[in-house]
């Protein structure tokens, strides 16, 4: 029984000194995206393992995204979009709003840990929101450890587990 | 069968099997969770002897269900054949009877797959004898004998809490003879099994597609596909390239032809795109096809896929029906 | 008992709509499955009426039969067979004047050796929520619970028992096609832009597909129990999408299948719903 109880020691294991969270940004482009770019031209501090992938509105990411992104070895996914009433498609963020909860309750029901995936409403005007949230990110993340939801995937998951 | 009977007790066939888990990798009944499946097995108790028929066939110990069979690099592409020495113990007559299809069709056909033909040579077969037939079975009128088979290394059928010794091939004589005393010298005795009424097809292409209503026939049906993964005999596969690093991979993973992706060309055309079509396609493959190709009719009565469908379908059924209609 | 008498009152139903015309064709079912279980049955003349057959193992769901069958269809149903079908007229997949439901109380389906069916002993409604016929059942559904109540579990244990199933899967994709829920054309799972399912098979892809999965039913199962049915791995991930069903019961108020009216929890938002687990968000308790 190849990989029977793989996932779970895996999840276990401690992380490697040098190992750095890679995070996955999921940004609205109307809001979040423009609030990253405000901390970047105000030259505001944030840690930089957040690979950012911009998107039309939160109300697109398919919560499979997310899943992909974990099952291929991201340490953590974060999703940030307007605030609730300034989506520039109206209702977006407020449909997005009630899948990831959804999606958040599943992953703890899978067993996953639901604090790999954070959501979070960013404007554009809010650089040093941006900064701080990316900061509180980051930590919470580091401090689950490293994903090792499925061995093999990721190279440096690998490396660490030969340790 | 007289002086020469060699009879088995449970602890010494164990004994066998737990010394040919040294150097081989043993599949035999045994469970995970609720049904009985072939799975490796590396302890004796894990062993479900009984005469409950394993749910799937033990076609995917010699044709996995997802196999990497090219590695593309730089220098080119390699196969790797598999080397493992395996066993497969407790295989029924109906399974038997299925893997040597199988082996005619992959390896003796116009193509050869050298992968099967590797896992089957490696393979030390033991079969066994089934007391009863299921609910669903009906290998009686698909020419299968359920107390006796050839098409394995050894075969066994339990008396009681002994196993009886019916057949031994040259290749199990050489494998097992250190394990079973007087094996060396057994004489097989070959039996004729006369069964009482077949069910075959002996229909033209033409009136299957013309003469029939496959509509009517297959309205319940839900195009799960369960049948073709459970079936012994079914061998559809398909490819897959996996680009990883700077090497790339060909996968191949069984297809299902109850699915309607199976037949989807690239230009959008779809030659199978209805259910009674996919449905006719797997009846005909079975009992028209394969027989003109090879003449054998692929279906061995296992009875499995009429014990899976989820919607109470039976392929016996359905071929009765036929045959009627076709008078 | 009682069965032959339901089943003398849903011939008679039956015959009557297919000679009245109401319906083009009838989904119930008939005898002659193996362990004695009805199989589905498409009645398409009133003479046929006469085979229809209802009793204690009649769990085949028929609601899919319903989807993409162009024409008007009576259909016997049971309360998840109803609700499933509600669940399609609120996503706009069948029109409700097409379709002519024969609601049949149900105290819960048994297999072979009598117990409970999966999603039966678990199952809360046992009257049909919408129906055209109504054909009753007087007694109390009284089938043992299989599956212990859940109490509180730690990450680590919900990890184990998904780790689990999972491991069981052979992915044939069998519990996708007995769904009702599952109707797309095309599954997530078999599209290639993006490649969801990578070739090797491995937990990274039974993840993804199980919990694409939940995700898509998230809300609109009716916990009918068909995937775990027509499992011949005996794998169960139906608890997963029970318990999502259930969260999302409790967080929005709404059940699938039993009110035409109302719309999916996900297809529709309010402007103050709870941001459970966002970031300075509240907790779900």
């Amino acid at each position: 029984m190849k990989g029977a109880s793989s996932m779970k020691e895996n999840e276990k294991k401690t992380p490697n000194k040098d190992w750095d969270p890679v995070i996955v940004a999921f940004l609205c482009t109307w809001c979040s995206y423009s609030g990253a770019d405000l901390a970047g031209t105000s030259r505001l501090q944030y840690p930089p393992n957040i690979r950012i992938i911009r998107v039309p509105c939160s109300g697109r990411i398919n919560p499979l995204y997310i899943i992909k992104a974990l099952t291929e070895g991201a340490d953590g996914v974060m999703v940030s979009g307007c605030h609730p009433g300034d989506c520039h498609y109206l209702a977006g963020n407020l449909f997005a709003r009630r899948r990831f909860v959804v999606l958040k309750k599943l992953l703890e029901t899978c067993g996953l840990n639901p604090d790999r995936v954070q959501f979070t409403w960013v404007s554009a005007s809010e650089g040093g929101r941006f900064a701080e949230v990316i900061k509180e990110v980051t930590a919470n993340v580091k401090k689950i450890g490293p994903n090792r939801i499925v061995p093999g995937f990721a190279e440096d998951c690998k490396e660490a587990s030969a340790e | 069968m007289s002086e020469a009977a060699i009879k088995l007790t449970k602890g010494e066939l164990e004994k066998m099997l737990a010394a040919l888990m040294r150097d081989r990798t043993v599949f035999a009944p045994g469970s995970t969770g609720a049904k009985l499946e072939y799975l490796p097995v590396d302890d004796v108790s894990d062993i479900v002897f009984g005469d409950e028929l394993p749910y799937k066939s033990p076609k995917d110990v010699f044709f996995p269900r997802c196999e990497k069979i090219v590695t593309f690099s730089e220098n080119g592409a390699e196969a790797e054949l598999p080397e493992t020495q395996t066993v497969l113990f407790g295989a029924r007559p109906c399974d038997l009877e299925a893997l040597d299809m199988l082996k005619t069709i992959l390896t003796q056909g116009k193509f050869k797959d050298p992968f099967f033909a590797a896992r089957y040579e490696n393979a030390l077969i033991i079969g066994l004898a089934c007391a009863e037939k299921k609910p669903g079975c009906f290998c009686d009128q698909r020419e299968t004998d359920l107390d006796y088979s050839e098409k394995c290394d050894l075969f066994l059928r339990a008396d009681g809490d002994k196993f009886e010794v019916l057949y031994v091939s040259d290749k199990g004589k050489k494998a097992l003879g250190a394990h079973i005393p007087g094996l060396e010298q057994f004489k097989n005795t070959p039996r004729e099994f006369r069964p009482a009424e077949t069910l075959s097809l002996d229909a033209a292409e033409d009136d299957l597609f013309t003469k029939i209503d496959w509509e009517e026939i297959t309205e319940t049906c839900q195009s799960c596909g369960i049948c073709t993964y459970v079936c012994p005999t079914c061998h559809c596969f398909m490819f897959k390239d996996v680009e990883e690093d700077d090497k790339a991979y060909r996968y191949r993973n069984w297809d299902s032809c109850m699915f309607p992706k199976f037949t989807l060309h690239a230009s959008g055309h779809n030659p199978r795109a209805a259910k009674r079509e996919r449905y006719r396609q797997r009846v005909a493959h079975k009992y028209v096809y394969i027989k003109e190709n090879f003449g054998m009719t692929a279906c061995t009565g296992c009875g499995r896929c009429i014990r899976s469908c989820p919607a109470g379908m039976s392929i016996k059924t359905v071929v009765e029906g036929i045959r009627e209609e076709l008078q | 008992m009682i069965y032959e008498e339901m089943t003398k009152q849903i011939r008679e139903a039956a015959k009557r709509l297919l000679k009245e015309g109401a319906v083009d064709v009838i989904l119930a079912y008939r005898g002659g499955g193996l362990n004695e279980m009805q199989v589905p049955f498409f009645v398409k003349k009133p003479e046929d009426a006469e085979l229809i057959e209802w009793g204690d193992r009649c769990y085949q769901n028929l609601a899919p039969y319903v989807h993409g069958l162009n024409k008007k269809v009576g259909i016997l149903a049971k309360p998840c067979d109803v609700r499933a079908i509600v669940q399609y007229i609120t996503e706009f997949q069948i029109e409700r004047d097409k379709v002519t439901i024969i609601g049949v109380d149900c105290i819960g389906m048994v297999d072979e050796n009598g117990n409970a069916r999966p999603g039966c002993s678990e199952c809360r409604v046992h009257k049909p929520p919408v129906y055209d016929e109504y054909i009753r059942d007087e007694r109390a559904a009284n089938l043992p619970a299989i599956e212990p109540k859940a109490g509180e579990t730690t990450l680590e244990e919900n990890l184990e028992r998904f780790q689990k199933e999972i491991d069981k899967c052979i992915l044939c994709y069998s519990c996708r096609q007995a769904c009702y829920g599952c109707y797309c054309k095309t599954c997530f799972i078999e599209r290639d832009m993006p490649d969801w399912q990578p070739a090797e098979i491995d937990t990274g892809t039974k993840i993804t597909f199980h919990m694409g999965r939940a995700m898509h039913l998230a809300g609109r199962c009716v916990d009918c129990g068909a995937c775990e049915a027509a499992c011949q791995s005996g794998v169960n991930v139906r608890y997963i999408i029970r318990e999502v069903t259930k969260f999302i019961e409790d967080a929005y108020g709404y059940s699938a299948g039993m009110d035409a009216e109302e719309p999916p929890a996900l297809l529709t938002n309010k402007f103050d719903d709870k941001e459970f687990g966002f970031l300075g968000g509240e907790r779900h308790e």
